[in-house]
């Protein structure tokens, strides 16, 4: 492991978080908008980790590992609760997205 | 008590509501509402008793599991966050007993069961509020954001009708938009800062860009949740499609706590960061939400509408505060600090007591009338006295009449527009009373009407008039009890020092 | 410095990058959701890079995992059900103009606060000093089932709420009563069947493996639940002798166990959730076993909840 590739990653996320954000408003489709939110959530999770691995000596800062592992948990959660709304609005009036003419 | 009794007790105030939730969903529906109810009561002794103690020993820290920071969770009580607690206590009791009521009489449930998991989900949203209160650690408190918004938006769609189903999903994005955004914030702050506890980034905050740009992330999140405007497009369906308890908690409790986030950030991680200019940004969207909501407000046709838009309205009042606390003056050269800030969270309380109430009193007259229409609400006042009458004292702690809460907040705001120099404020507070009027008085006139239009009314239970009058009663009441609301928020809160006899204009 | 180790992780952030994009703006939705778990995937990958193999497991196992067989068992649901899917309009050009702007806008922007950033010192040096009073040896674990058990606890108790949740959504507080569908005699049914216990051997080595390594509950809850998924796609329904009630104990054990944990820790005269130096290791063990069975089982529940929900629509009349 370089000193470099963390900063990759860490830059990565910018871009992420952009690209989930954007795609959580812009994305018509229930399943793409959740899609998206796990896009965003990944790239925080991404810098998270990107700055454990700078390394000061101890190995990775185990701190933000345990906070990922956390997130994960909930983003996951959260997901599968927006697509159990997102499957029972569909079957009940065949939206798949918001204001749309059943 | 002792100052070593605190510590249990703030550990209480998360772990007591957490166990009646688990309690409630273990036990058959036919116990839910009693435990709930058993255990709210519970969690209000464990949060007076932490205001009484916090009154009596100054501001505490409890450090969970035995670990001090940088490494550990550092919990920490002080008198706003008291008040805070207080306040979603007090909330809490009239709309416990409302729900278990409600629930009981058979109202909003269909053919489907799932309403037996209010107990469970409220008290557990509880318990996530009371921890956004007490935390001070910024990735517990994203945990507590979550679990506050995941309970609330399941919450939002316990009646499992499509109207509902679809403002929940909407609600749910904005709110994991908003929490994703926050991390995104955190995780900036601990990559410049080294730490999470809110007192050690607060010592390495300083006008560096990369903290810059977490402040932003971290404050929009919250503003998401909190629905300042033109964030605000995930509240009105989802406040108005709930079942009437639930919109109660959703309008007067769950958007007050990431507010009350916003504001600890303000004053005690970002102070001397933060720039006038933001402050004055901040502001700008409070005064727009004023007139946006309250103008929407006034344009509803549904009677739930007017509410929830009215919420938006409300909530920009709180923002006001920001720009008049932020300026190149201590306490003791400035009074309107002290003025401001009093008001700002006078505001919070005060409309949380009359949002509740009016929530409340909207939910009796639709099970009443039986519809949600504004024009169907006529000549209710000899019909339905006490819900008239809740409706009307809340109205008044709305709009800010005196004698009420709403007045005391908007006075103190008023006063401190005019003392800081920031008169620019002040057209925008009268003018949202104004339209806060209008719509009250709307609702009011058409239930004093006589009316050869009117319909037999259907029985509504005593308890749940009972239940929007105590709110209310509570909305005006704090307009008296000034003094003792202000002592216990001062403990501990810069802008604590009441403001020297002579303060100097500047 | 390595220069292939660097341009291989350059090349991954753009694999990565690519497939985010795509998954969001390629048509229909099959394509969409095999890129996302391409993605989650890749991402895993990119943990695994940065030395944190215990994201990267839980990365793969329930973020991409879990997640790719909700997804993919809902593309299943929006493609077929519904016969004749409403035309989409074409988004306008100028939508296309402004989503792109704001995203390059929004990238800069966040770009050019991480590439500012000062290098903080962390708290990897705090945590090394105190893991021999941890009860474990893997850092990691020490920081979520001590240093930082309350997250943990909490993060358990939003699984639970989160299942309450698709209660509500779904109209329906429980589980269906049986499902109907069993396919006993199919390759994947008898597959699965003979596989279990196996399934269950791995669950039990990742938990035990958390002490000292990378692993723990989570990884081990995920393939419990995993055991479960594969069950239940082979045709065995919701098991008849999980009665009501004992679904919510199993749904709410590990959440409620570590509360008890946190709660005696209060009438000890300690902070809530505080160990005892000589019980640490123990009970930091049994909170894991507990943790395991509950994150497994609501893992489990949640995709057997959505699964039966798609057979046995909730009878919940709608109204607008």
């Amino acid at each position: 492991m370089t000193a470099e590739a963390h900063e990759i990653y860490a830059l990565l996320a910018a871009p992420l978080f952009a690209v989930g954000l954007v795609g959580v408003f812009a994305c018509r489709h229930f399943l793409k908008k959740i899609i998206a939110a796990k896009i965003l959530g990944a790239s925080a999770f991404l810098l998270l980790i990107a700055l454990a691995a700078r390394d000061h000596g101890e190995g990775p800062d185990p701190v933000p590992h345990a906070m990922v592992i956390t997130g994960i948990v909930v983003a996951v959660s959260a997901a599968a609760f927006a697509l159990t709304l997102a499957r029972r609005i569909w079957q009940e009036t065949g939206q798949s997205g918001f204001g749309e003419k059943p | 008590m002792t100052a070593a009794a605190l510590s249990p007790l703030m550990a209480a105030a998360v772990a007591v509501p957490t166990a009646g939730a688990l309690a409630a969903f273990l036990l058959p529906n036919r116990w839910r509402a009693a435990v709930g109810l058993g255990f709210s009561v519970l969690t209000l002794l464990a949060t007076f008793a932490l205001a009484a103690g916090v009154t009596l020993h100054g501001p505490q820290d409890l450090f969970l599991g035995g670990w001090a920071p940088p490494l550990g969770i550092r919990l920490h009580l002080d008198g706003l966050a008291a008040v805070f607690l207080a306040m979603t206590a007090l909330v809490a009791i009239p709309v416990g007993i409302y729900a278990r009521t409600f629930f009981a009489a058979g109202e909003g449930s269909g053919s489907t069961d799932q309403t037996h998991l209010f107990w469970p989900l409220w008290l557990i949203l509880w318990a996530g509020m009371n921890g956004v209160y007490l935390s001070a650690d910024l990735f517990n408190l994203y945990v507590m954001i979550e679990v506050t918004g995941i309970s609330a938006v399941a919450l939002a769609v316990l009646s499992g009708k499509v109207p509902a189903l679809t403002a929940g999903l909407r609600y749910l994005l904005a709110a994991l938009v908003g929490s994703l955004s926050y991390l995104m914030g955190v995780a900036l702050m601990y990559g410049t800062a080294g730490a999470l506890d809110l007192a050690l980034v607060a010592e390495a905050m300083d006008r560096q860009w990369t903290l810059r740009v977490a402040m932003g992330l971290l404050l929009v999140g919250l503003m998401v949740k909190t629905a300042l405007f033109p964030l605000h497009f995930w509240l009105p369906a989802a406040h108005s499609a709930a079942l009437p308890p639930v919109s109660a908690i959703l309008s007067a409790l769950v958007v007050k706590a990431t507010f009350y986030l916003i504001l600890r950030f303000w004053v005690e991680v970002f102070e001397g960061s933060v720039t006038i200019a933001a402050s004055q940004a901040m502001g700008g969207l409070g005064a727009a939400a004023i007139l946006w909501g309250s103008y929407q407000a006034l344009r509803q046709e549904r009677l739930k509408l007017i509410v929830a838009h009215s919420t938006v309205g409300q909530l920009g009042f709180l923002f006001l505060l920001l720009p008049l606390i932020t300026v190149d003056a201590t306490a003791a050269e400035a009074p309107w600090l002290a003025w401001a800030w009093h008001g700002g969270i006078y505001q919070a309380l005060a409309h949380a007591f009359a949002k509740a109430s009016l929530f409340l009193a909207v939910g009796i007259f639709v099970i009443a009338v039986g519809s949600d229409d504004r024009r169907a609400s006529v000549d209710l006042v000899g019909r339905l006295p006490m819900t008239t009458f809740a409706f009307g004292l809340a109205g008044m702690s709305l709009i800010g009449l005196p004698p009420s809460g709403g007045f005391v907040a908007k006075w103190m705001l008023l006063k401190a527009t005019f003392a800081s120099g920031q008169w620019w404020w002040a057209p925008v507070i009268v003018a949202g009373s104004f339209l806060t009027a209008g719509y009250v008085f709307g609702i009011l006139r058409q239930a004093f009407a006589p009316s050869e239009r009117r319909q037999p009314l259907r029985q509504v239970p005593k308890t749940l008039e009972i239940c929007a009058l105590a709110l209310a009663v509570l909305a005006i009441l704090i307009g008296f009890r000034s003094e003792e609301v202000l002592t216990l928020l001062d403990i501990g809160v810069p802008f604590a020092e009441p403001a020297p006899p002579e303060g100097s204009e500047p | 410095m390595n220069p292939v180790a660097v341009g291989f992780d350059g090349l991954l952030a753009l694999l990565i990058l690519f497939l985010a994009v795509r998954a969001l703006t390629a048509p229909g939705l099959q394509q969409p959701v095999i890129l996302f778990i391409a993605f989650g995937l890749a991402m895993a990958l990119a943990w695994a890079r940065m030395r944190a193999p215990d994201v990267a497991l839980a990365e793969a196992a329930i973020g991409t995992g879990l997640l790719g067989v909700l997804l993919i068992d809902s593309l299943g649901l929006f493609t077929r059900s519904k016969s004749e899917t409403p035309p989409q309009p074409r988004r306008s050009r100028a939508a296309s103009i402004l989503a792109v702007g704001t995203t390059l806008l929004l990238a800069g922007g966040l770009g050019f606060a991480i590439l500012a950033m000062p290098e903080a010192e962390g708290l990897a040096a705090a945590a090394a000093e105190k893991l021999g009073a941890s009860g474990v040896d893997h850092p990691v674990t020490a920081v979520l089932l001590n240093f930082r058990s309350f997250d943990t606890w909490l993060e358990i108790g939003v699984l639970l709420i989160a299942m309450w949740g698709l209660f509500c959504a779904g109209g329906r507080e429980g589980f269906a009563p049986r499902a109907t569908e069993a396919r006993p005699g199919t390759v994947l049914g008898g597959t699965v069947q003979s596989l279990l216990p196996l399934v269950l051997l791995v669950g039990i080595y990742l938990l035990w493996l958390g002490k000292v390594d990378s692993g723990g509950a989570f990884q081990a809850g995920v393939v419990l639940g995993a055991a479960g998924i594969l069950l239940r796609l082979g045709g065995l329904g919701f098991p008849d002798w999980l009665r009501p009630w004992l679904v919510r104990t199993l749904l709410l054990f590990g959440f409620a166990f570590m509360l008890l944990v946190g709660l005696s820790a209060l009438f000890a005269g300690a902070a809530f959730l505080e160990y005892p130096p000589t019980l640490a290791g123990p009970l930091i063990l049994a909170v894991e076993l507990a943790a395991t069975l509950s994150i497994g089982f609501t893992l489990y529940c949640f995709f057997t909840y959505l699964f039966d929900l798609r057979i046995h629509p909730a009878t919940a009349s709608s109204e607008s």
